[in-house]
Order: structure tokens, then C-alpha cells, then sequence
């Protein structure tokens, strides 16, 4: 059936993806414990994880981009965002964003030594 | 954002190898997707896992009689935080393995969670290695299941 096809089409497209980002250092081996949590029970695990994560991640966003706008910085708020980010972001394994939320985490924490 | 979450969908058993008697449970306190990652790992463990996006939902959940084998807690939750959330589960008489889990700066926070009461401290993401010792210590009789096909 056409519609069946399509979608394993759209599951080998996402699969091709996935690999691209594996090769790239853009995902780490937590990702591949999320297909490994996928089954029968569990079918659309990997890309339901992956939707929540991405309307989360543009919800911190904004809330980290408003937190930036105050002067002066709230360093402990911004921290908490985050340290939520963070966590999401290891928990799917995306691991170029979780090393830019170190990253920023060490920012913070220099600037609030300043501040 | 949900409170209290039941089950995942997948009611029943995997039948791997069912000679428990009776599975373990567990509650996640985390946020969405954590607690959605995390429950997976643990269904997948043969853990019946019960998730809640903050400590007042856990409260409430205790206080209508439910209990858990094991607790997993973010340090980091809406209104009370992990580590507070940790010393009222203890307050409460909860006398259950309690995990704390953080997403930065694990060594920071790790004795103040074990001198809350937690039994342990990982970084995310937590693993089924980190995990099956502790079911083991729950359960003696406890083995994960074979890994799927």
C-alpha cells in the first residue's frame, strides 16, 4: 500500500540522517540507546523523543535569549536553563549541544566570578 | 506540561523470562523528555516506570498510598528542587533506593544529595549499567531481561 511505503521511506530518509549526525559528531552513543529503546511497544520512540526535545529546545531558547536581554545578567537563572539543556540534550544524545552547554556553563560561571 | 504520567502504553509483560514474582517499580522525577528517556530505559530493564514532572506530584502520589522500589530524581525540578524533594522523601519514612541525577556539574552536588538522603548521584544520561547493580540490590532476584532482537 502506497501509504505504508511512504512511510518507510520517510523511516529510511530519518535513518540516513541519523547516520549523517553519528558520523559528524553531532550525536553520540546515547542515540543509538534510543533506537535500541525502540520496538513494538515503543514504535515512534526515537522520533517522539526527538519532536519533544526540539519544541523544548526552542522554548529554552527564547527563555535563555530573554534572560540575556536583563542587565545584569541573572547567572543563576541562566544556569538553570542551562543545566535543563543539558540534560535533555544527554539524554538524546546530542552531543554538539550538550558540549555547547558546557561550554556556556563555563561562561556563566566566569562571568558570574566577574559580575 | 502533564503531571503525574501513568504507565507507558506497553501494559504487560515482555515475557522474557517472568519468574519474578513481581516487578519492580519505579518513579521518575524529571522533566519530559528526561523522564521519557529514562522510563524507556527502565521499561526496557523490565521496570514498571511511573513518571511526574515535579516533587508535589511525587508528594501526592505517596501520600495516596503508592509506593516505589526505586526514585529517580533531577536536581533540578520546578518548585522544590532534587536535593530539598530528596530530604521530605526521606522526612516522609520513603525508605527506597533514591537516585539523584544531574544534567551538569555532577561532583558539585554529589555529597549534599547523599548527605540528603539519596543512595546515589549520576550525570545524565543514565545507563542500564549503572542501573541493573542497583535493581540487583532492590531485588537479589532481579535479572534484566535478555536484550531484544
Amino acid at each position: 500500500m502506497e501509504r505504508n511505503q511512504l512511510h518507510r521511506q520517510v523511516a529510511l530518509m530519518r535513518k540516513s540522517l541519523f547516520d549523517q549526525w553519528l558520523l559528524q559528531g553531532y550525536l553520540d552513543d546515547q542515540f543509538i540507546q534510543l533506537e535500541e529503546l525502540q520496538d513494538d511497544a515503543n514504535p515512534n520512540f526515537v522520533e517522539e523523543v526527538v519532536t519533544l526535545f526540539y519544541k523544548d529546545s526552542s522554548r529554552l531558547l527564547v527563555n535563555i535569549d530573554q534572560a540575556l536581554e536583563k542587565k545584569p545578567l541573572d547567572f543563576t537563572k541562566l544556569d538553570g536553563y542551562m543545566h535543563q539543556f543539558k540534560g535533555s540534550s544527554s539524554s538524546i544524545g546530542a552531543k554538539k549541544v550538550k558540549a555547547e552547554c558546557t561550554q556556556f556553563h563555563d561562561y556563566c560561571r566566569a562571568g558570574n566570578a566577574e559580575g | 506540561m502533564e503531571g503525574a504520567t501513568g504507565n507507558n502504553g506497553g501494559k504487560g509483560e515482555h515475557s522474557k523470562q517472568g519468574d519474578s514474582v513481581r516487578k519492580l517499580t519505579a518513579l521518575v522525577m524529571d522533566d519530559p523528555i528526561c523522564q521519557r528517556v529514562e522510563r524507556a530505559l527502565l521499561m526496557s530493564l523490565d521496570v514498571e516506570a511511573h513518571g511526574v514532572d515535579n516533587a508535589h506530584d511525587a508528594f501526592k502520589l505517596l501520600s495516596e498510598g503508592r509506593s516505589f522500589d526505586l526514585i529517580i530524581l533531577c536536581s533540578i525540578l520546578p518548585g522544590i528542587n532534587g536535593f530539598m524533594a530528596t530530604r521530605m522523601l526521606r522526612a516522609m519514612g520513603v525508605q527506597c533506593k533514591i537516585l539523584g541525577l544531574c544534567g551538569l556539574t555532577v561532583e558539585q552536588g554529589r555529597q549534599a544529595f547523599l548527605d540528603a538522603g539519596a543512595d546515589g548521584y549520576y550525570e545524565k544520561p543514565i545507563k542500564a549499567a549503572q542501573l541493573i547493580p542497583i535493581l540487583k540490590e532492590i531485588d537479589p532476584n532481579y535479572q534484566p531481561p535478555n536484550s531484544r532482537a
